[in-house]
């Protein structure tokens, strides 16, 4: 009974906290609820004029599309490994950056902040052409600067496809490290110094501190936004798929991805219940592999599982 | 503050009322795109035009203008999700794919009871190229249906500087030139010889391979064609036959000796920007009345259009941007009778093409019309696509054009090679799964053979393999049979 009262006490402080978070919550529910209900439209053949509920069922008829050919292995291995390896690179770059930010002074260290966050903000079809200035077969930089310097002969970048996953993950980091790098900026200027007072009293190096102090307890949130990262593996950032190779042919065995093949196959034929039968699978594998991680997180480290 | 709220609620219950007021008369919504998306003077020339439906039908018309980048999703989504749009536009959604989505209307009874200005105006050989499973659900605008291929638009000053003399081998219509490819593959040679550092050719990646290989891409696609549809109704391989190949050759020659620039891959501007920019000398596009006057407007270069290849109208050239009703409409018999003034009345058709006299064009002396004063292509307020109008003939004819340009349009249509299949469309949703994969191997060679940056021969056969693996096979029979019943019914042997 006591405890009772003593929740119901700690839910009426609280309550101004419930109103700040209501709109965020009003918002995931309009944006990620509603539309729950609409999932059942990647199992029926969708018909305008018979709405979404009177739509005739069509089994498993939608998905058979996307394991159909070859092209299902190829971009089911270009999704995942793609995003593997952002993972991978992006959080161990980003975590990089952030440890160097942290040492320096707060002037210049928001001024290093805004600039590597810069490419976050930028929309995929600038970045396309930013890319494009580079590689451009005729007037691009980098084939008149190897020509002017080397004498090379230019590489017609986009029908190249061997450099592409290069530049994939090259442009991906250079695109996403400077957001995820203030998240773990913001932890880590969380810690507590004497951790590392303590650590210089003992005459430990600035390595030693990064390996014994700092990565141990950045581990939650590093475990926390890879978790996070996984749960999206069978998605794809469209814009650098579809728009940093300019769409160009020639690059399909190493651009194409769930989702770029999916937009291109249904382009012109605009079939809703398709489209909404990926998206199903895609969130359905996302949300699998997120349970299955959180279960190993649990299993090495109860403390850092996110639920 | 507190003012402004006691204002701003006053403003909506008075706005409520006047909609209150009005509510007795219906109210019609026509979509359609542009290019440029809403016009500035979209409000203006809506009241204009519906107080013509109001006074002659009864009915208010309201416009949704949207921009073509955006228009498919907005559209799909709008007439998915049963939003208030009666008439429509069926460019970039997909005649067929309307129908078989159950976004369009039925339209026979409507049209013979409301629609009869419509059945009077469009050459009934259309209307029954409209027909799917029986029933009309779309009709087209007047306008060109039969489409020249393979026109290379070259500029005069270049060929000038060769000492081509096209003057004397002008054709009746003064603009452009019959011609044999060979004639083409001198011009080039010269024209390359003469500025080695402009690019001969200007390659539109959308329309070459339209302009290259005479064929009807029935049902929309590429994967299974008519080779020869003015007299079979045999699907077969567009990318095995000998057109083609012969085709990706010579794009082959031209790339491998600098006719076309080595980033023709992924450039996204028109080929008309890179010959206004100097960047090239010709380019390749599909011609009727009036491309002379369009690619000068575009590239400010004074052209010839030569002319390789026959005219044709192909199977879906009708249907490819009809005016259909929204099956969820509770206004159709209105939305008929506002088409049917559309396709009739001259004052309507003209303030919905053009905007208004003396605001936004005015008539020269000698009867054609231009911009008003004070009004040029960069401050204009309205603006459409007057192709897709129900029907420009009734409008007049724009400044640059010859006066007859309508007359030479119907002639063009008339004269030109008619497929077999006119009128045929393919429901696929049966061989999606293929659709999908055939589309994305074609995507993925389609350019590079066709703009010759890779040996064709091996290219092409291993694009078709990557086909047959992706169920061409399948996907080709599946359109035959549809082709065959479609026939059967029509009495088309």
């Amino acid at each position: 009974m006591k405890k009772k009262n003593k929740t119901l006490r700690m839910m009426i402080r609280n309550i101004p906290i419930y109103v700040m978070a209501l709109p965020g919550l009003i918002y995931l529910f309009i944006n990620n609820y509603m539309p729950l209900p609409g999932l059942v439209l990647a199992f029926k053949n969708y018909n305008a004029r018979k709405g979404i509920w009177g739509s005739p069922w069509a089994g498993l008829s939608n998905f058979t599309y996307l394991f159909a050919t070859s092209d299902a292995y190829v971009i089911t291995r270009n999704t995942i490994l793609y995003n593997l390896a952002f993972i991978v690179i992006n959080t161990v770059l980003s975590i990089a950056v952030a440890i160097i930010l942290s040492e320096l002074k707060n002037k210049i260290k928001n001024f290093y902040q805004s600039v590597i966050l810069l490419p976050h903000l930028i929309s995929a079809v600038i970045i396309s052409y930013i890319v494009f200035a580079f590689l451009s077969t005729e007037s691009g930089f980098i084939n008149n600067t190897m020509r002017r310097l080397f004498n090379a002969e230019p590489i017609a970048w986009y029908a190249e496809k061997k450099y592409w996953p290069f530049i994939l993950v090259f442009v991906s980091a250079w695109k996403s490290v400077g957001y995820q790098c203030i998240i773990y900026l913001a932890t880590l200027l969380g810690f507590d110094r004497s951790y590392y007072e303590a650590a210089d009293l003992d005459g430990a190096t600035v390595w030693q501190q990064i390996r014994l102090i700092t990565l141990p307890l950045l581990r939650p949130t590093i475990i926390m936004l890879t978790m996070m990262a996984v749960g999206r593996i069978f998605y794809s950032d469209f814009g650098l798929f579809y728009q940093v190779p300019q769409n160009s042919g020639a690059l399909f065995p190493v651009t194409n991805t769930i989702d770029t093949y999916v937009y291109r196959g249904l382009l012109e034929a605009g079939n809703i219940s398709m489209s909404a039968a990926a998206g199903f699978y895609q969130s359905i594998v996302g949300f699998i592999l997120v349970l299955g991680a959180n279960l190993l997180v649990r299993k090495f480290d109860r403390d850092s599982a996110l639920f | 503050m507190k003012n402004l709220v006691i204002a701003i609620l006053c403003l909506l219950m008075v706005l409520s009322m006047t909609s209150i007021a009005f509510a007795d008369m219906p109210t019609v919504v026509m979509a359609y795109p542009t290019w440029t998306g809403r016009p500035a003077g979209e409000d203006r020339i809506q009241a204009r035009l519906s107080a013509i439906t109001e006074e002659k039908l009864g009915v208010k018309l309201e416009m949704e203008i949207l921009d073509y980048g955006s228009w498919n999703q907005s559209m799909t989504l709008m007439l998915a999700s049963g939003e208030k749009i009666d008439i429509f536009n069926t460019l970039g959604l997909g005649y067929s794919n309307c129908v078989n989505k159950g976004y369009a209307l039925e339209l026979d009874e409507l049209l013979a009871n409301y629609g009869q200005g419509i059945l009077e105006t469009i050459n009934p050989a259309y209307i029954e190229a409209c027909r799917i499973d029986g029933q009309v659900f779309g009709l087209p605008q007047q306008r060109d249906i039969a489409q020249g291929k393979g026109a290379y638009v070259i500029a005069t000053k270049y060929l000038d500087e060769i000492g081509y003399d096209w003057k004397s081998k002008l054709d009746a219509d003064g603009e452009s030139i019959y011609c044999e490819l060979d004639e083409i593959k001198d011009i080039f040679a010269k024209l390359h010889d003469a500025e080695p550092s402009k690019f001969v050719l200007c390659p539109n990646k959308g329309t070459q391979l339209n302009n290259t290989v005479f064929f009807d891409d029935i049902g929309n696609d590429y994967f299974g064609v008519l080779m020869d549809p003015a007299n079979s109704l045999t699907v077969s391989n567009l990318f095995e036959s000998e057109d083609f190949l012969n085709a990706c050759k010579m794009f082959y020659d031209w790339n491998q000796m600098g006719y076309i620039s080595k980033d023709a891959l992924t450039d996204s501007n028109t080929p008309q920007q890179n010959m206004k920019a100097g960047l090239g000398m010709s380019t390749l596009a599909a011609y009727k009345p009036g491309t002379k006057m369009e690619q000068v407007a575009q590239s400010g270069l004074d052209v010839v259009v030569f002319k390789t290849m026959g005219v044709f109208t192909k199977s879906a050239a009708v249907t490819s941007m009809n005016w259909a009703l929204n099956s969820n409409t509770d206004v159709a018999e209105e939305a008929m009778k506002v088409l049917n003034l559309l396709y009739t009345d001259a004052e309507a058709a003209t303030l919905l093409a053009w905007g208004e006299e003396g605001v936004d064009y005015k008539v020269t002396d000698d009867g054609f019309l231009t911009y008003a004063d004070g009004i040029d292509a960069s401050n204009q307020q309205y603006s459409t696509l007057n192709f897709l109008m129900p029907n420009q003939y009734l409008t007049g004819v724009w400044e640059g054009n010859p006066k007859d340009i309508y007359e030479q349009t119907e002639k063009f249509n008339d004269d030109s090679v008619k497929s077999l299949a006119m009128g045929f469309t393919f429901d696929n949703s049966a061989v999606m799964a293929e659709y999908t994969a055939l589309t994305n191997v074609y995507n993925e060679y389609i350019n590079q053979i066709i703009l010759g940056f890779v040996e064709p021969e091996s290219a092409i056969a291993e694009m078709n393999n990557k086909l047959y693996a992706a169920g061409l096979e399948r996907y080709m029979n599946a359109k035959q049979d549809a082709l065959n019943a479609w026939a059967a019914v029509k009495g088309i042997k």
